[in-house]
């Protein structure tokens, strides 16, 4: 071997290392490219041929009332489970943030609805909200009319609380994990100086909890505007919930327009790129404020 | 160390690799079965093993278990794979559209048979049904009720003048058509006949509305979530009754006809007024758990419902259901649409033979006799429809046989015009009928629906077919 000359080995095994990741790479990025590609012709699932038609479908998607429709209402959607979620969570993880007596069965009951599949709990759920299911019997003994829970009027509504019920756990558990993680000592001081409980919770516990607020917030925000099986498996997707996701199924799999469908598809993942974007660079900010690195 | 720029490279070419693969379709398999002139034989693609694609469904049930008996008769092994129906429907499209005739036999029906003869995926069956080679004379193709073979006949193009004309597309292994079922038991405490035109159908139901013994009752319900299932079945058979359509001969949408309006919103006041709380929400299995535990008047239903209605083990009113045709319309005129769960072959099969054997062989009287007795009803032949055995089955349920005999005879057909966008029109519809359900004026929907169907048919190139 000539003196500065690599052994093969030498030369090949940094490819053969990282070929596991490029597989996987490649598992990820396939599908997604090809959901681009796809969204640039007039792929119909009726018809054998498909041709390149630009940006055609994304310009009729923005002429399209339907289509603003279903992003208003998915939106709303993300946002009122949102604003539900993040701040119930949080009195929930402050609540059993306390060591005390039967604390863990508390703990233990709060993660049952995320072991729960969403199509099972929005079944569970339909069934409750039925017109003669246990929610309108309860309503019926104040003397109150049935209500439609899932009729038009109301089913957004109805489908927000179930997603409230599914996943305010998840936010009360990674808040609780951030309260668990706060550090004593501004506590103790706290207590010295005998600041109030609302003085606490303002100006210490909230700034020092914010990652991970943004972070349920995060969560929850990718999740919300990706909802699809609560709201398919409770109302098939009716005029007052049609989120995006439910019509970019319904253009592919029932109207045939794979096209339409993946260009859909493409721009609620660009709105959902550009929110998380924000979101991590909040978090970063936060991040740096709560551990004193800020610049 | 790696460099950078060639790790780009290796990504770009699989990509390229993997994107050159896409939408690479098999070769159509042309089977001519006018080639085959020698006598009728079983055997004749022993052999083989053919795939099914089922949907749930009682035919599926009762078939499943006697595929031996197939296989002992004509040597052709037999693959099958069951769905839920929703789940079917994905799963057929998914398959049929990778032109690979990796599926043989499927089942379908006269709706979204229009989409797939359309898109080039079934196989004409005259050549098979008229072949003495290939088919069995005992097969008897007369003994179809003449309406099932017909809705599964077009000729392609779209327009109602085209329903029933050119290719025979499946064989129905079923039947159902649209029968009002009421409540005869209330019908008789108020004194009230059943409903014969749309007028008296909002009355009945408004009559029926009432609270028995602390407990409300409703006049009326249907299916109501926003699919094409919503107009394709009760809500379509008193539309066409009405004298409604919805497309003229040049395929301009007319849902938004003054008579379109008219009817519409006779539909949907009952429901508003009599009907289930949550109709938008209402799917055809909740329509029936609600009528079968006795809360609701009446339904313009699929008929074999009465399978559910009558059975003593799940149902509330078993005995006290009557049954009656739709309700007609102004000019007298009645009419029910209909479906039937058919058996089709794939056009990119390259097991056409073996699976004509296996559709024959499927939908031979023994096959639907015996299907109908383990609950695959309405029998879509006539000589199972008249069978002892399975007419002993509904001796109890009132005057049903009576009523969907006359309705098979006389009224029921194809309501929807025959295209091939059927789901994204059906499900447009059933959109604007849900928003006049919750307020919107329903000339104003109506007209919406209209201009988005119009624009519908026009994008997937039928409108340029009729002219």
């Amino acid at each position: 071997m000539k003196p500065g000359e690599r052994r093969w080995q030498d030369r090949y095994l940094p490819y053969l290392i990282i070929l596991p990741a490029l597989v996987l790479t490649i598992g990820i990025l396939y599908p997604f490219i090809l959901a681009i590609v796809y969204s640039l012709t007039d792929y119909r699932l009726v018809s054998p041929t498909r041709h390149f038609i630009g940006l055609t479908n994304y310009l009729d998607s923005f002429q399209d009332i339907n289509f603003w429709y279903s992003l208003a209402v998915t939106l709303l959607y993300a946002g009122l489970t949102i604003i539900i979620e993040v701040p119930l969570g949080l009195g929930v993880a402050m609540l059993l943030n306390h060591e005390i007596r039967g604390i863990r069965s508390f703990r233990f009951i709060l993660i049952i609805p995320l072991m729960m599949p969403p199509v099972i709990a929005a079944l569970m759920w339909k069934m409750i909200m039925a017109e003669n299911g246990i929610l309108n019997y309860f309503i019926g003994l104040i003397g109150a009319a049935p209500v439609p829970w899932l009729a038009n009027t109301y089913s957004l509504l109805s489908i927000v609380l179930i997603d409230v019920w599914l996943y305010t756990p998840f936010c009360a558990i990674i808040l609780l994990a951030g309260l668990q993680s706060l550090p004593k000592e501004p506590y103790e001081s706290a207590m010295v100086d005998r600041a109030s409980g609302f003085f606490i919770f303002r100006h210490l516990t909230m700034p020092m909890l914010k990652p991970f607020l943004i972070l349920a917030i995060l969560f929850r925000t990718i999740d919300s505007l990706k909802m699809f099986d609560l709201v398919y498996a409770t109302t098939k997707g009716s005029h007052s919930t049609m989120l995006m996701q439910v019509s970019a199924y319904y253009e592919a799999f029932r109207w045939y327009n794979m096209g339409k469908s993946l260009s859909h598809m493409i721009i609620i993942w660009v709105v959902i790129f550009i929110i998380s974007r924000m979101l991590i660079s909040w978090w970063n900010r936060a991040m740096q404020r709560a551990t004193g690195t800020e610049r | 160390m790696i460099h950078l720029r060639t790790y780009r490279y290796v990504i770009f070419l699989t990509f390229i690799y993997f994107l050159s693969g896409c939408g690479k379709k098999s070769e159509e398999i042309n089977f001519d079965p006018s080639s085959i002139t020698d006598p009728f034989r079983w055997d004749r693609a022993s052999g083989e093993t053919i795939k099914l694609h089922l949907n749930k469904h009682p035919f599926t049930e009762s078939l499943i278990p006697t595929l031996n008996e197939f296989t002992e008769l004509t040597g052709i092994a037999v693959d099958y794979s069951i769905l839920s129906e929703e789940e079917y429907r994905e799963k057929i499209i998914i398959e049929l559209s990778s032109y690979s005739g990796s599926v043989d036999v499927f089942m379908t029906g006269p709706f979204t048979e229009w989409s797939y003869v359309r898109a080039g995926w079934v196989e004409p069956l005259e050549e098979y049904m008229n072949n003495p080679a290939l088919t069995n004379e005992d097969y008897d193709l007369d003994d179809f009720f003449p309406v099932c073979l017909t809705a599964n006949r077009w000729n392609g193009k779209p327009g109602y003048q085209n329903y029933g004309k050119g290719s025979q597309w499946a064989i129905p292994v079923q039947v159902e058509t649209y029968i009002l079922a009421f409540r005869k038991d209330w019908a008789e405490e108020l004194q009230l006949s059943p409903p014969r035109n749309y007028k008296e159908y909002y009355n009945f139901a408004k009559a029926m509305t009432r609270e028995i013994d602390g407990r409300r009752v409703r006049g009326v319900t249907a299916r109501g979530i926003g699919t094409w299932s919503t107009i394709a079945t009760g809500f379509i058979t008193g539309f066409a009754s009405y004298g409604c359509r919805d497309f003229d001969d040049q395929m301009n949408c007319t849902i938004n006809s003054p008579e379109a309006v008219e009817f519409t919103e006779i539909w949907i006041n009952t429901l508003k007024e009599c009907g289930p709380l949550a109709w938008t929400s209402n799917s055809w299995y909740d329509t029936k758990e609600q009528f079968e535990s006795g809360q609701y008047g009446m339904w313009l239903a699929v008929d074999f419902f009465a399978v559910g209605f009558e059975n003593p083990e799940k149902s509330r009113v078993v005995g006290k259901v009557g049954y009656t045709l739709a309700p007609a319309g102004p000019d007298g005129t009645i009419r029910s649409n209909i479906w039937t769960w058919t058996l089709a072959i794939n056009r990119h099969s390259r097991k056409k033979l073996a699976s004509w054997l296996f559709i024959q062989w499927a939908t031979s009287k023994e096959q639907l006799t015996a299907a109908a007795i383990k609950g695959n009803w309405n029998p879509s032949r006539r000589s199972v429809w008249d069978d002892p055995k399975v007419a002993s089955i509904t001796k109890d349920w009132d005057n049903y046989r009576d009523v969907v005999s006359e309705n098979l005879q006389n009224y029921a057909r194809v309501c929807l015009t025959p295209q091939s966008e059927v789901p994204a029109i059906g499900d447009r519809w059933a959109r604007a009928l849900q928003q006049i359900w919750s307020g919107t004026d329903a000339q104003v929907a109506l007209d919406r629906a209209a201009a988005d169907i119009d624009r519908i048919i026009e994008k997937s190139g039928m409108k340029s077919f009729t002219q």
